[in-house]
C-alpha cells in the first residue's frame, strides 16, 4: 500500500477526531482506494449504530430496589461474620498476618509519619477490615470503581501501596481449617480460596487500595 | 438525558429518596443492559450484571460528586463488572460462547414482514461478527458507535489514554471490516 494512503487515519476521521481533516478530505477526492475504504467504514458505522439491545425486564427497577431493601434488612456485612464465628476467626487471623506486613511496609515507604499513622490505624482496625472483606464476599468479586482513580493519582498515595506480591505471599501461607470451611457458602469459598491461593492479585490489590482510599 | 437532571436525582437519592434512585435506573437501565449484553452476549447475564451495576451505584451514592459525567461513571462500573464476569467465566471454564443466549437479532422470519426480517438478519450478521472481537474491542466499538461517546469520555471509562482509544477503535473497525469482507458479506 502506498505511503500516500490515509487508511490508518480514516477511523479517527469519521469520528471527527482526526488531526488534519482537511488533508484527509482532499486525499479522499483523489484516491479511489481510500475513498472506498472510507465508504466501507461509514457503512459499518451505520450498521453498528443501528444494533438493538435486549429490552429490560418490566420489573427491572423493582428487582433492584427489592435487593437493596433485602440488603438493608440483612444489616451490614459484619453481621455475616456474627452468624459465622469461625469465618470471622479465620479472616481475623488472615488479616492479622497481612496487617503486620502492610504496617511494616507502610512504615518503610510512607513519606510522613502522619501517613504511616493513618495507615496503621486503618489496617489495625479489625472491624473495618472485616467490613471490607464482607463486601468482597457479598459481591463475589470485589471491584471498586474509584480504585483506579487512587492508583492513577500521581499526587496521591497510590504509589506508596505495599506490593501486591507481598500481600499475596502473606495470604498464601495461611490455611483455613475444616471448621472454618464448613461455614462457607460455595460462592464465598471460591472467592476466599482464590484470594488465599494468590490466584487473584488484582482482587487483592483492589481490596488493599480500597482501604487505603478510606484512610 | 441532561447531566444536571442526573445529578439532581443523585442528590435526592443520597438523601435516601428511593424514588429518585428508581428514576435514575429507569433512565439508564436500557443503555447499561445493552452495554452488558454486547460484552457478555447473554441476555440473562446482561440483566444480572446490570442489576449489580445499580446495586454498586447505590452502595457508592454517598461518595458520588459531580466531577465526572454521571453516564461515564456508570459505564465505568459496568465495564468493571463485565470484565470481572468474563474473567470469572473463564476461570470456571465457561467461555463466552457457552453463554450465548438465543440471539435476539436472529429470529424466525415466519410472521415478520419481509423488510423487517431483512433488517433483523442484517443486525444478526453484524452482531455475530462483533461477538468474535476481543472484549476491549467490543467495548470501544459499543461506546463509540452505539452510545455515541467521544474519545475523552471513552478514555475515562476504559481507564486509558485518548490515543489508545483512537488506535483500539481503528483496529476494531478494521478487524470487523476484514471479517465481513472475508465472509463475502455484501454489507459493506
Amino acid at each position: 500500500m502506498s505511503a500516500m494512503h490515509v487508511t490508518d487515519q480514516l477511523s479517527a476521521y469519521i469520528d471527527g477526531e482526526c488531526d488534519a481533516p482537511h488533508k484527509i478530505a482532499r486525499h479522499l477526492q483523489s484516491c479511489p482506494d481510500c475513498a472506498r475504504r472510507h465508504m466501507e467504514l461509514l457503512k459499518l458505522s451505520n450498521h453498528l449504530s443501528a444494533l438493538q439491545g435486549p429490552e429490560p425486564e418490566s420489573d427491572f427497577s423493582q428487582q433492584v430496589l427489592a435487593r437493596l431493601q433485602e440488603k438493608e434488612q440483612r444489616g451490614p456485612a459484619i453481621l455475616l461474620f456474627m452468624r459465622r464465628p469461625a469465618l470471622a476467626l479465620a479472616l481475623a487471623a488472615t488479616f492479622s498476618i497481612v496487617s503486620a506486613g502492610v504496617v511494616f511496609l507502610a512504615k518503610q515507604s510512607a513519606q510522613t509519619t502522619q501517613q504511616a499513622a493513618q495507615v496503621n490505624e486503618a489496617w489495625l482496625d479489625d472491624e473495618a477490615v472485616i467490613l471490607a472483606f464482607g463486601d468482597l464476599l457479598d459481591a463475589g468479586v470485589w471491584v471498586d470503581p474509584f480504585v483506579s482513580d487512587v492508583m492513577e493519582d500521581e499526587e496521591g498515595i497510590g504509589d506508596e501501596l505495599p506490593s501486591v506480591d507481598t500481600l499475596v505471599e502473606s495470604l498464601a501461607t495461611f490455611t483455613l481449617d475444616d471448621d472454618a470451611i464448613a461455614w462457607y457458602e460455595e460462592e464465598d469459598l471460591i472467592a476466599v480460596m482464590d484470594l488465599l491461593a494468590g490466584e487473584d492479585a488484582q482482587m487483592l490489590s483492589e481490596l488493599a487500595t480500597t482501604h487505603w482510599d478510606e484512610v | 438525558m441532561s447531566e444536571m437532571e442526573d445529578w439532581a436525582l443523585v442528590e435526592r437519592a443520597q438523601a435516601g429518596d428511593l424514588d429518585a434512585f428508581a428514576q435514575l435506573m429507569s433512565r439508564y437501565q436500557r443503555p447499561v443492559i445493552h452495554f452488558c449484553y454486547r460484552m457478555l452476549y447473554s441476555e440473562q447475564d446482561a440483566e444480572d450484571i446490570a442489576q449489580e451495576v445499580f446495586i454498586r451505584l447505590h452502595r457508592y451514592l454517598a461518595r458520588l460528586t459531580p466531577q465526572a459525567k454521571f453516564s461515564t461513571m456508570l459505564f465505568g462500573i459496568s465495564r468493571n463488572l463485565c470484565l470481572n464476569h468474563i474473567r470469572d467465566m473463564k476461570r470456571r471454564g465457561r467461555g463466552m460462547g457457552q453463554s450465548l443466549d438465543s440471539q435476539p437479532e436472529l429470529v424466525s422470519t415466519g410472521s415478520i414482514p419481509s423488510h423487517e426480517a431483512q433488517l433483523k438478519e442484517l443486525e444478526g450478521r453484524i452482531a455475530d461478527a462483533m461477538a468474535t472481537l476481543s472484549a476491549e474491542h467490543r467495548m470501544v466499538l459499543h461506546l463509540r458507535e452505539i452510545e455515541g461517546l467521544d474519545y475523552e469520555a471513552i478514555s475515562e471509562i476504559m481507564k486509558c489514554r485518548k490515543g489508545t482509544v483512537k488506535s483500539r477503535l481503528a483496529r476494531a473497525r478494521e478487524q470487523l471490516r476484514q471479517l465481513l469482507i472475508n465472509q463475502g458479506d455484501d454489507l459493506l
